[in-house]
């Protein structure tokens, strides 16, 4: 059985000063990076901050380490990371 | 006021009086104002060298982080290279880079680069100025982010029709600008978990043969006498990593030199060998283990690192610890010493065979070879003729190895070596930034022939400020490290490593008034290093035999076992890599 699995990654980026932009593309920057592979990604103006989620797949020691990584991101609040349900990875890959 | 007398301002409110730079169009109305305020600003002959020697002031002061100002377009992206190079060693230093107009911005304006985005994955923040009245939190974040929890360089790009706006100084308190502009920025690290600390405790009491492995983090959050006095506590040997030579005292009884590729035999010994390493501040680079499954084999590891995203990054540890590495080894310690009641009174066992593995390998490793003086005989003269507090600098290449084999650091925080991003060119301007830092020490760039012609026309620099630096190039016409890899692991073919016409290095600082000599014997090195030490500035070419490999040396990829280690040329033959 492979150890790869789908997750996503949610977090929020302060927007205050400059709209979010910024810290968004730091933020992608770091995902770039990580040895994961990267599905799908969504952004939605919450006022102060712009809350992403992120779905990716991978292994779940590396799935934790981008999520470190994401909150080093001076811009980013706060990072969750949720494992989703294979049934729901199915069909969220073929919709 | 206007936003380039706030800038100056908040610089000097911030403590940052001295600037590495030049100047353009988009930063002449911030230059148009330093006469008024007590900002120093120093012209470098490009802008990799203001970078440089921004990271280096850094370095020094810890706490100030140097600064680096460019104009737009091509003076910001000649940061580039010095802001990848503080950014892997974690040093502390901000750029301030004029931009064009927010009129014309995105319209591919005259000297226009979006260096924002340039350098977001090599800073550890960056950001635009969006308001005029922007500019006082901007570089009050800018401090705060570059010197608190792992340090490194930030970067602050203004656009400059903002120079002459007319803005109300506003001053943030520190609750302002953490709360209001960077809410997502802890500058504080997490204090260590009770429980990490005694399980680690229990894991280093019980150890035959612990050892500390120390890095720069050591150096930055001024952790020097807590892990000294947590090797005496445990009579365990330290070894370092490159960056973590600048944080300890080579000449305690306890530290046994650098370990990694060119590590010193014994230090690799006692790393390779520990059943229990301690880790400290380190991010465990594959220049330090060589090979991190080998390396992991059949031992405990606690690591210690303020960035959580370290721990487990290249090595598993069994116990991984988040914290400034001052904090958690002094917790660590008084926990050892006062609820476990441990001392060990003598040496751990592996301090005596890793001195003889050391003994062994350097009878061999010191064997006359090669014609000329040799770089171990000079670097002994180096460290003789230097005073303790004297700093430091180097190129990258084989001179830096053998810097790091042979100048053992005698006082923490004399040591700057481009170790992360192995920066050919650092020395130089590094060494004028260490100058301005500390105007009182000697300072010395032990440089290779290719680093120091990447950032030698800052000479000029040294001369018009009186900053007062030795070079040591080691002239061996080649790009010698290259020439190693190229006879050790690819089939002898030395392509592109010759450097054929090279400057007269003597004529070369004569030119920018500088004073150079080329010694003959050690008599005359020693002669030369003298004068460097009395604080002269003075560029000695070393003529150095470049077919003297840098030995030791593990091969890249493997593990740093005594078996691996390369002592002779010879021993080499057949490795791949
Ligand atoms: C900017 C940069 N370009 C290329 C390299 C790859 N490189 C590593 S060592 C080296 C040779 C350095 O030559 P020199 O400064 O003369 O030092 P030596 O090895 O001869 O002592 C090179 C080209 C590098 N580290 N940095
Ligand atoms: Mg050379």
């Amino acid at each position: 059985m492979s150890d790869i699995e789908t997750y996503v990654i949610k977090f929020s980026i302060y927007a205050a000063i400059d709209g979010g932009l910024d810290g968004l593309a730091r933020a992608i920057h770091v995902v770039r990076k990580a040895p994961i592979q990267f599905h799908d990604m969504a952004v939605i103006d919450a006022g102060k901050t712009k809350e992403v989620s992120l779905r990716i797949s991978g292994k779940k020691k590396d799935i934790e380490w981008l999520a470190k990584k994401l909150e080093k991101v001076v811009e980013v609040l706060e990072v969750k990371v949720q494992k989703m349900p294979s049934e729901v990875a199915i069909i969220a890959a073929h919709t | 006021m206007l936003v380039s007398d706030a800038l100056l301002e908040a610089l000097e409110r911030e403590g940052l009086k001295v600037a590495f730079g030049i100047p353009g169009s988009a930063n002449l109305g911030l230059y148009e104002k330093i006469p008024d305020h007590n900002v120093n600003v120093i012209l470098m002959r490009h802008e990799q060298g203001a970078a440089h020697a921004a990271d280096a002031y850094g370095r020094v002061k810890r706490k100030v982080p140097g600064v680096a100002f460019a104009t737009s377009g091509p003076g910001a992206t000649n940061l580039v290279t010095g802001l990848a190079t503080a950014y892997m060693d974690s040093a502390p230093m901000i750029a301030i880079t004029g931009q064009v107009p927010t009129a014309i911005m995105g319209r591919d304006a005259f000297q226009e680069t979006d260096v924002v985005g340039v350098t977001m994955p090599i800073t550890k923040h960056s950001l635009l100025v969006r308001k005029p009245e922007h500019v006082t939190w901007a570089v009050r974040a800018a401090k705060v982010i570059s010197v608190t929890n792992r340090p490194g360089p930030v970067l602050v790009d203004i656009p400059r029709d903002f120079w002459r706006k007319d803005i109300d100084f506003y001053w943030p308190s520190d609750e302002e600008l953490l709360k209001e502009w960077i809410p997502g920025y802890n500058p504080t690290p997490p204090k260590p978990n009770p429980s990490l600390i005694m399980k680690a405790a229990k894991l280093l009491v019980e150890a035959e043969n612990p050892v500390i492995l120390v890095g720069g983090g050591v150096w930055w959050s001024y952790a020097t006498d807590e892990v000294l006095k947590l090797a005496e506590i445990l009579m365990a040997p330290i070894v370092t990593t490159l960056m973590g030579k600048n944080a300890v005292p080579a000449d305690h009884p306890l530290v046994l030199g650098n370990a990694g590729m060119h590590g010193r035999p014994e230090a690799n010994y006692a790393l390779y060998n520990a059943d229990v390493v301690l880790a400290i501040g380190t991010r465990f680079s594959d220049r330090t283990v060589g090979n991190f499954e080998e390396f992991r084999k059949g031992k405990k590891i606690i690591h210690i690192d303020i960035d959580k995203s370290e721990i487990g990054k290249n090595i598993d540890p069994d116990v991984g610890i988040v914290a400034d590495a001052r904090e958690a080894v002094k917790v660590l310690r008084e926990y050892i010493v006062n609820a476990l009641k441990f001392k060990r009174d003598e040496e751990v066992p592996i301090i005596k065979k890793a001195k003889e593995f050391g003994e062994y390998a350097w009878e061999i490793l010191l064997k006359e070879r090669g014609r000329g003086m040799k770089p171990w005989k000079v670097l002994k003269i180096v460290r003789e003729e230097l005073p303790a507090d004297a700093i430091v600098t180097t190129g990258v290449g084989g001179h830096q190895m053998w810097a790091a084999l042979h100048y053992p650091v005698l006082k923490p925080g004399t040591y700057l070596t481009s170790g992360g991003l192995g920066t050919m060119g650092y020395g130089f301007p590094a060494a004028i930034g260490a100058k301005a830092a500390a105007p009182d020490k000697p300072v010395l760039d032990i440089d290779g022939d290719g680093s120091f012609l990447m950032t030698s026309q800052n000479l000029a620099t040294v001369k018009q400020y009186g900053l007062n630096v030795g070079v040591l190039i080691f002239d061996n016409g080649s790009l010698q490290l290259i020439r190693q890899w190229q006879d050790l692991f690819f089939g002898h073919r030395r392509v592109g490593e010759n450097l054929a016409y090279l400057p007269d290095f003597v004529k070369l600082a004569n030119s920018f008034g500088i004073e150079g000599v080329r010694p003959e014997n050690y008599d005359e090195m020693r002669k030369a290093i003298r004068r460097v030490a009395q604080g002269e500035a003075l560029v000695i070419d070393y003529i150095v035999d470049p077919d003297i490999m840098v030995l030791p040396m593990v091969a890249p990829g493997k593990v740093i076992s005594p078996e691996n280690l390369i002592l002779t040329p010879e021993q080499a033959a057949g490795i791949t890599v």
